[in-house]
This record gives structure tokens, C-alpha cells and sequence, in this order.
């Protein structure tokens, strides 16, 4: 009798835990976060969710975009926990441009502008540092001409 | 007791479990995942293509940082939101007319702005989409022009969502659709311009659309066996002959990062440049307009 309870209780918790991973909400976060663009204006979000009952996935997702020469971008780092999400940057040739996490200083920024002079493919790679699960979303903006 | 609970955790077991169990039984398990890691590959690169388009709102604010002045007569004619009588012309006009609503939102248009939403909300009702704009509130912004920042970043967040839905519920041809129109008007605007004003800059970014071409290019063909698809496919295979001598050329330096109060700013110092010449810009205008018209014109 304890035998079959405890199997349901363990159960329940598992369908608990996979509906909690499902409501990794970009939106809400997009919603919450915006804010963080200032005066830039909204082009795009990226939903993050990287789960570790899911290796195959690996610890980084990866999106892309085509910046264009002669705009000025800003790229919003949002984390859905207390996890600090790491987001490089790179070309076309998946060269890194740049991170918004310093391992020489340890320095981490939740936001920062990139100053566009070559029109290309760029891509955004996600991860959390420390972790290899984590939900979040990263917004693009640009400053439009006043 | 023992037996109610017995049967109470089979149950859950048999209907908490994926649909899977549904699947013809005779189909070989490999057979199964195989073909569910394909369809899943395929969503998944949708849904990547999807996200890497330039939005219209760049080109756009772009025309209005050269100096052009407003032209309604440019756009899409809201009073043909009517004639669009099939879901792939919904869908691709949907597109253009959201990119028209980001036209008149960039030139700050609030009483235009109120027009483009109204037919927005049409075809995206039609598409069984419309949840996903909240109209009163988008209107409301529209009636005053200091709300313009807010207006523009709901209804691009809704545009967000939409295709968000769209994709998860296997939809993404008519996401596609949304985007290439959208995409497509955008271009489309930009020829305009050029006609009126010859800018470099805006030259400059006709021709750099060859990158974004590709991609639309890959994400059309996948769905090229759909009805209707087969003759726009067609279109952009013309479209990418006309670009294929249009060069892009880099100068390849390494970026500088510093810290201006607090925030993160990165400087590209590799530069692209753009080799394309007139009578190029020519034949994309031209094409360009015939895609377009052959759309909007369409019932």
C-alpha cells in the first residue's frame, strides 16, 4: 500500500517538474525585461531554455540574426533565475565579437551595444554560467534615427 | 483498495504518457524516431530562419534617416484587405501591411497607424491569429503620438508571438508567408525611395538584402510542394539571379570593446561595402515591383 502511494507521489512530482520546464516563458520575460532597452527600439526576443535532462541538446543554444552596417544594436541579456546567462557574440564566420561576461575580470553585463559597421549573419550563443539548464530570453533592439 | 490504486497509477501511467502509443503499431520504433527527429530538425531550422530576418522597422527608419519624406501612396492599399480571399494571400499580405503599419509608425502617422492596425486585425482573424493583438490597446496607443515607442514595441511583440504560435502549431508555412510579405514590402519601400532620392545608403542596403535572400530563399523551398508556393518559389529563384553578381566585400579588423557608464559598447571595425551597379538596382527594382504588384493585386 505505502509502496503504490509513494509511486504515485513520485510520479506527480515528476509531471510537476516537466510542466515547471514547460513554463519557461519567453514573454513574461520579454514583457518584464523590455524595459531594459531604453531608448532602443524593440526588433526581436529569443526565447533560452536549455535542460539538462536533455544532454543531447548540449549546455549552449545558439541563434542568429543579420546585422546591418551602420545601425546600432543592443542586445538584452535576461535570465529567468538567479543564473547569470552568458551570451557571445559572433560573425558571420563564427568568429567571437565580443561577450557580456569579462573571465579576466569576471565582469557580467546584462545588456550591451554593438556599433554595427559590416552587414552579415551574426550569431548569438547562449549559456549559464555554472549551469548547464537555465530559461531566460536575450532582446534585440536598435536605435531608430530621431 | 489495494486494487483501486493499482488501477489508478496504470491510468496515469497509459494517459500521462506522449501520444506516441497511437502511432500504427507495425511502423518499426526507429522508423518512428528517425522521422520525429527529422520533423523536429525541420521545425527547428524554421523556426531559426524565422528569427534571423532583418525587421522591416530597420529599412524603414533607415528611408526616414535619409531624408525622405512620408508617401502613403507607396503602401498597400488598406481598402483591398477585402480581396484577399485564400490564406496564402492573407497570410503574405498580412506581411505587408504589417510592415506598412511599421512605415507609418517610424514616420509617427498615429491616424494611418489606426488604418494598417484595423486591416492588420482583419487577415490575422482570418488566419485565426488575431489573440494575439490586443487591438483596444494597440488603438489607444495610435491615438497619440507620444505613445509611438509603445506602439511599436506591442505590435512588434504581437508580430513575436504570432509566429511564435504559428511555428509551434506547425504552422510555419503561414509564418513564412507573414515574413516574406513583411520583408518583401519593406524592399519594396526601399526601391521607392531610391527612385525618388538615388541615396547611397539605401542603395547600399538593396543590395546587402542578398544575405537575407538566401535565407528566405532555403526557407520558401521547403515548403515549394504546397499549393500555391510552387509560383513564389519561382519568383525569388528570379529574384536570387538577379543578385548573384551583386558582390559583398569585407575588411576584416578585430572589434574594440570599452565601458561607457556602466554599459557594454562594442565597435565593429570590419567594414562591408556593396558592389552594385545601376542598371543591377534596375532589374531588382523592377522585379521586385512585379513580385509585390502580382501580391497585393492578387484575389
Amino acid at each position: 500500500m505505502k509502496k503504490f502511494i509513494s509511486i504515485i507521489i513520485i510520479y506527480l512530482f515528476a509531471i510537476n517538474a516537466f510542466s515547471q520546464s514547460s513554463n519557461c516563458n519567453s514573454f513574461d520575460f520579454l514583457d518584464n525585461c523590455a524595459q531594459e532597452l531604453g531608448d532602443f527600439t524593440f526588433i526581436k526576443s529569443y526565447n533560452v531554455k536549455l535542460e539538462s535532462a536533455k544532454p543531447s541538446s548540449g549546455n549552449k543554444t545558439e541563434f542568429q540574426y543579420i546585422f546591418s552596417k551602420g545601425h546600432t544594436y543592443i542586445i538584452v541579456v535576461c535570465g529567468g533565475s538567479d543564473k547569470e546567462m552568458i551570451l557571445n557574440l559572433l560573425d558571420k564566420d563564427k568568429k567571437k565579437v565580443s561577450s557580456n561576461y569579462s573571465k579576466e575580470t569576471k565582469q557580467y553585463y546584462q545588456k550591451f551595444q554593438y556599433n554595427c559597421n559590416s552587414t552579415g549573419v551574426y550569431y548569438l550563443e547562449a549559456s549559464f554560467k555554472g549551469y548547464n539548464n537555465g530559461c531566460g530570453v536575450v532582446i534585440l533592439g536598435f536605435k531608430k534615427p530621431q | 483498495m489495494k486494487k483501486n490504486l493499482f488501477y489508478l497509477l496504470l491510468l496515469i501511467l497509459v494517459f500521462g504518457c506522449n501520444s506516441d502509443n497511437q502511432t500504427n503499431e507495425s511502423e518499426n520504433f526507429d522508423q518512428i524516431a528517425e522521422k520525429s527527429k527529422k520533423v523536429q530538425v525541420a521545425k527547428e531550422e524554421v523556426v531559426r530562419l524565422l528569427k534571423s530576418f532583418p525587421s522591416p522597422l530597420e529599412i524603414t527608419s533607415l528611408i526616414k534617416q535619409s531624408g525622405a519624406g512620408y508617401d502613403e501612396d507607396i503602401l498597400n492599399n488598406v481598402n483591398k484587405v477585402s480581396s484577399y480571399n485564400t490564406s496564402f494571400n492573407k497570410a503574405l499580405n498580412l506581411g505587408i501591411y504589417g510592415a506598412d503599419l511599421g512605415y507609418v509608425n517610424i514616420y509617427e502617422k498615429s491616424f494611418s497607424a489606426m488604418k494598417y492596425l484595423e486591416v492588420v486585425k482583419s487577415l490575422a482573424d482570418d488566419l485565426k491569429v488575431g489573440h494575439f493583438f490586443d487591438f483596444n490597446t494597440l488603438k489607444r496607443l495610435a491615438s497619440n503620438n507620444k505613445n509611438i515607442d509603445s506602439l511599436i514595441y506591442i505590435s512588434t511583440s504581437s508580430f513575436e508571438k504570432m509566429n511564435n504560435y504559428l511555428s509551434d502549431q506547425n504552422r510555419g508555412n503561414v509564418s513564412t508567408l507573414i515574413l516574406v510579405g513583411g520583408w518583401l514590402e519593406g524592399l519594396y519601400i526601399s526601391t521607392q525611395m531610391v527612385k525618388k532620392t538615388n541615396n547611397k545608403d539605401l542603395i547600399e542596403r538593396i543590395g546587402e538584402q542578398k544575405v537575407a535572400l538566401n535565407d528566405i530563399y532555403i526557407l520558401l523551398a521547403i515548403y515549394k510542394n504546397e499549393p500555391n508556393f510552387a509560383k513564389l518559389v519561382s519568383h525569388f529563384e528570379d529574384l536570387k539571379e538577379t543578385y548573384k553578381n551583386i558582390n559583398i566585400t569585407y575588411e576584416y579588423a578585430e572589434p574594440t570593446t570599452k565601458e561607457v557608464d556602466g554599459m557594454l559598447i562594442i565597435e565593429d571595425n570590419t567594414r562591408s561595402s556593396v558592389n552594385i551597379n545601376d542598371q543591377q538596382l534596375q532589374t531588382i527594382i523592377n522585379k521586385i515591383s512585379e513580385i509585390r504588384a502580382e501580391i497585393v493585386n492578387t484575389k
